[in-house]
């Protein structure tokens, strides 16, 4: 019974410190990627500023 | 400058298979520590962020003492572009530090200095970019900007060196150590690292050369809706004309 609870504590540990892994990585990666996307979008909208279409308004 | 906005896509497409590559080699290929077990793998996301948020605000530095030093307003488009991507990188190492933070020390923020002056850095960075806000003025702006960007920049050798120079709950640095010998890591890690650190100064660039891009048409933009001549021609006018 009490291996069994040991191998249970363990295996939550893991769970645990795979889940906060995961989450820094997909943290990070998901902010560079919305980052990425504002910039192309505020990108295309100087350039059609640019072009005289004042950002399309 | 150029070189960097006529390339930037180039770049780009070298970046994103090596970052996948990188993400493989951090949570696959690379062993767990032998003391942090797989916590250690926040390392790879950790160190290239706080890398590259040292190497954006350098860009800063180096374009804002242009700024004042050749008068130049090119010169300012590179310094926000390049804080602009720094303080990204700045929170999100903050961010990623923190997750590591409470699986290793079982918190998630404490005062401790290399955390504080980070936090610090992140602050002052904020600043310059707010500050630019404030002022309509082109080289008024350029030239404030400039100032805070050199004298913020005082910082991230206090950031690096904090651990060496206060008693510190963060471990000394990986790289940049001196008296400390090489770095004491397993070859893996060693190499995992090094990819990691290389896709995210690509990825770096490649921001850079989309932002720099923007930060040029809206100079150009912002003359326009006051019916100018854009700043930078007309530099090379009155240059043209001397």
């Amino acid at each position: 019974m009490k291996s069994l609870l040991n191998e249970l504590s363990l295996r939550q540990r893991v769970l645990a410190d795979w889940s906060s892994i995961l989450a820094g990585f997909g943290i990070v990666g998901g902010a560079l990627l919305l980052y990425g996307i504002s910039l192309f979008m505020r990108l295309r909208q100087a350039e059609g500023h640019g072009n005289g279409g004042h950002g399309g308004s | 400058m150029a070189w960097l906005e006529r390339n930037g896509n180039r770049i780009g497409f070298v970046t994103l298979p090596l970052l996948g590559i990188g993400a493989y080699m951090a949570l696959v290929w690379s062993p767990p520590d032998i003391h942090m077990g797989q916590d250690m793998r926040l390392l790879y996301v950790h160190v290239p962020t706080i890398w590259t948020a040292y190497l954006a605000l350098t860009v800063t530095l180096c374009a804002s003492i242009a700024v004042l030093w050749k008068k130049h307003l090119r010169w300012d488009n590179l310094a926000v572009a390049s804080a602009e991507i720094g303080v990204l990188f700045t929170a999100l190492a903050i961010v990623a530090g923190s997750i590591w933070g409470k699986l290793t020390w079982g918190v998630y923020w404490t005062w401790d200095p290399r955390l504080t002056t980070t936090a610090v850095l992140l602050v002052i960075f904020t600043g310059y970019l707010l500050l630019r806000a404030l002022t309509d003025d082109a080289w008024t702006r350029a030239r404030q900007a400039a100032i805070v960007a050199i004298i913020g920049f005082i910082d991230i050798p206090v950031v690096h060196f904090s651990v060496l120079w206060w008693r510190s709950l963060h471990q000394a640095p990986t790289f940049l150590r001196p008296n400390l010998g090489d770095p004491t890591m397993d070859d893996r890690m060693e190499i995992t690292l090094i990819v990691d650190t290389v896709a995210f100064t690509l990825l770096y660039l490649f921001l850079l050369s989309k932002r720099l891009k923007l930060a040029r048409l809206e100079r150009e933009g912002e003359a326009v809706d006051w019916g100018e001549v854009p700043p930078e021609r007309a530099q090379l006018e009155a240059a043209r004309a001397r």
